[in-house]
């Protein structure tokens, strides 16, 4: 089924789940000690940034189908 | 009273021990122009020579670094001393005082003979040979290592400190010089991850929230650190 399809719920359930999961794990990466694991603090990050790229990839797609009147 | 050679040698004995001030005390804590005790197999001085660390925004680093060395020199043994320079004694309820009561001078002497670049001080620098301030030799003398701790942040310079106690606790022998350079490596990165956590919580903390429905009413307000 293609995004531009999709009803509006789905993409506030998606971002929901999204912010969710970023908002977890920005809080363990704001309140660990870089210096004792910094692979997993990058991954984390890592983590936020292609969470939020992909939820807004799909949105835009969503958007691409809508009229502007 | 002290006539047999036996009484003679103990008063020798008692004579030569070292003055209650620092017996016992391994956070030694050198005044002028007190010169730095001799009793120890070790001397692991504290050398604060880098100019960026004596300014204001500094200070509570610096003030760590103390705490650090003081704990340190707690947990090393009675055969090894950690040297930190003072002007005149110390006095913890003057806190005003600080940077002005540190010996720079008396640190970058040494910075300065074992070609210690001060950009990367402050330097914890660790020696079984009697650090002899009148006698410095040009470069590091023998059995001796140097770790700078400029790029260092708290819980990492805690770590060396750690394991630096284990060693000489452990007697085994000043540990090998990592050089400026090996910590680097991993210190960029954690760098990098560390400013991107005070970004993060500086915007956190910079936000004001609001939420006005009917009826009620619910404000969130910037954090303090």
């Amino acid at each position: 089924m293609s995004i531009r399809t999709w009803h509006f719920g789905k993409l506030i359930i998606l971002w929901t789940w999204g912010v969710l999961l970023c908002g977890l794990a920005l809080t363990h990466f704001v309140s660990s000690e870089a210096s004792k694991t910094p692979l997993l603090l990058t991954a984390e990050i890592v983590f936020v940034v292609l969470v939020l790229v992909g939820l807004s990839i799909i949105t835009w797609h969503w958007l691409g189908a809508k009229d502007s009147n | 009273l002290l006539k047999s050679p036996t009484k003679l040698l103990l008063l020798a004995v008692l004579i030569s021990l070292p003055s209650g001030e620092t017996l016992g005390q391994n956070a030694v804590k050198v005044t002028r122009p007190e010169p730095i005790p001799t009793h120890y197999k070790t001397w692991s001085l504290f050398l604060v020579c880098n100019p960026r660390w004596l300014a204001s925004d500094r200070n509570h680093d610096l003030k760590d670094l103390h705490d650090a060395f003081y704990h340190f020199g707690d947990t090393i043994g009675s055969d090894n001393a950690a040297v930190w320079f003072w002007k005149k004694p110390y006095n913890p309820n003057d806190q005003s005082t600080f940077v002005d009561n540190l010996d720079v001078p008396r640190s970058s002497k040494f910075c300065e003979a074992f070609h210690l670049p001060p950009s990367l001080g402050p330097y914890l620098f660790v020696t079984s040979t009697y650090p002899d301030e009148s006698n410095l030799p040009d470069g590091l003398p023998q059995n001796s290592a140097y770790f700078a701790l400029g790029n260092l942040q708290s819980p990492q310079i805690s770590d060396l400190l750690a394991h630096l106690a284990d060693k000489l606790v452990q007697g085994g022998g000043i540990p090998t010089n990592p050089g400026p350079d090996a910590n680097q490596t991993n210190g960029t990165w954690v760098h990098l991850l560390v400013a991107a956590q005070q970004t993060l919580k500086s915007f956190g903390c910079a936000l004001t929230f609001k939420v006005d429905a009917e009826g009620l009413a619910a404000e969130f307000h910037p954090c303090k650190s």
